[in-house]
């Protein structure tokens, strides 16, 4: 996938966390600023790995482990904004 | 005694790092008997190691060194409990203790059915520790020992004192002689037992701690824990533990074990990392997840790239 924006990102990783990880949620409800963990969709570690992977094949590019860590999980927002700035967006 | 990263050639020249290029985490997926476990792989592409690594537990830190080993092209499979158990301590810790070792196994022969290693690094935190390290001694696939945090429960601080009392050859001297002074010899033991748990209140705390202390097998380090570490260092494991300064458990093996600690340091068959803070909530810290992973890291980084072929 060639995806660069953060307006074609968020909808795309909105559609993986409702549609791919089991949440059984419309991509619809999940907000921008929806908190990914405690408290908002309530991710635990092993989806976290498995979002990870998806996103990785997905759009193309590895997590570096400056990334790996508890702030880029935090919100729609900010795993977007990480993403846009592996794929180069 | 073999020093850290020393593997037989072949292993050796099975790794190779310039084609090591990416790695990634497949599906989470439940394995093992009555799918006891669930796992999943971090793969390097493109590499042939023999060595695998199995790491328990899915947080950050974990997932760092399974990306980390995955750059050296060392696959990795970080593995838990599966279903509700998971989430009750006692029923994950009941679990860990009948079966740690065997879990262990099923991960190992897991992981070497995916993909086609016959040597392991395990790593874990606190009881899991306790386990991998029971599992190198129980299975001789194992090469290489992470340790975070090895758990001591106070019940076992006090069991140990007494047993490393009872099997001093002096003492049995003593007693054999006559020259044991029984009644000094059990108001000391007795202050052994009871600890910190001075007057009546503590004392039966103390004895209530060691009656309800159940675990007994796999998720215990065990009393001989210098023995053993000294023995699978001379099957040519290479140890890191890595613990918090202000666990009280490491504190109590360093006391307790400084002996063969000091030999198999200086020996290179150990390395021992001492972090600021609390290295128990690396799982939901960046801070002491960073500090964990650097050292894990160092160490990886020192037994590693060194076997790696040209």
């Amino acid at each position: 996938m060639n995806v660069a924006s953060i307006e074609t990102i968020v909808p795309a990783l909105k559609s993986i966390l409702a549609l791919e990880l089991g949440l059984n949620l419309d991509p619809k409800q999940i907000s921008d600023d929806a908190v990914l963990v405690d408290g908002g969709l309530n991710l635990d570690s092993i989806v976290l790995i498995e979002l990870i992977g998806i996103l990785e094949g997905r759009f193309g590019f590895v997590f570096q482990d400056a990334d790996l860590r508890m702030a880029t999980f935090a919100s729609v927002e900010t795993l977007a904004n990480t993403i846009r700035l592996r794929v180069g967006g | 005694m073999q020093t850290p990263g020393e593997f037989d050639e072949n292993m050796s020249a099975s790794i190779d790092i310039a084609r090591a290029s990416t790695s990634r985490a497949g599906r989470v997926i439940t394995f093992g008997d009555g799918d006891a476990l669930l796992g999943t792989i971090t793969v390097a592409q493109n590499t042939q190691s023999r060595i695998g690594a199995i790491l328990w537990g899915f947080g950050i830190a974990e997932t760092k060194t399974a990306r980390r080993l995955a750059k050296l092209g060392i696959p990795s499979m970080q593995v838990r409990i599966s279903g509700p158990d998971f989430n009750d301590a006692d029923r994950r810790n009941a679990l860990l203790d009948s079966f740690g070792v065997s879990y262990c196994r099923m991960a190992m022969d897991k992981l070497a059915a995916e993909c086609q290693v016959s040597r392991f690094i395990l790593m874990g935190n606190c009881a899991c520790a306790n386990v991998c390290f029971n599992a190198a001694v129980a299975d001789p696939r194992v090469t290489s020992l992470i340790l975070t945090n090895p758990h001591i429960s106070k019940a076992q601080v006090l069991s140990v004192a007494m047993w490393r009392k009872l099997s001093r050859q002096e003492t049995w001297k003593r007693a054999l002689t006559g020259k044991m002074q029984w009644r000094s010899g059990l108001r000391r033991l007795s202050t052994i037992l009871a600890g910190k748990y001075r007057g009546e209140q503590g004392k039966a705390a103390a004895r209530a701690l060691l009656q309800t202390y159940t675990y007994k097998q796999d998720v215990v380090l065990p009393a001989d824990f210098d023995e053993k570490l000294k023995h699978i260092a001379d099957r040519g494991v290479s140890t890191l533990i890595v613990a918090s300064k202000a666990e009280d458990d490491f504190y109590y093996i360093k006391k307790t074990y400084r002996g063969t600690l000091d030999q198999l340091l200086r020996a290179g068959a150990l390395r021992i990392e001492e972090l600021e803070g609390d290295t128990h909530v690396f799982s939901t810290n960046d801070k002491a997840a960073g500090a964990l992973n650097d050292a894990i890291s160092r160490w990886i980084d020192k037994s590693f790239s060194c076997t790696t072929a040209p």
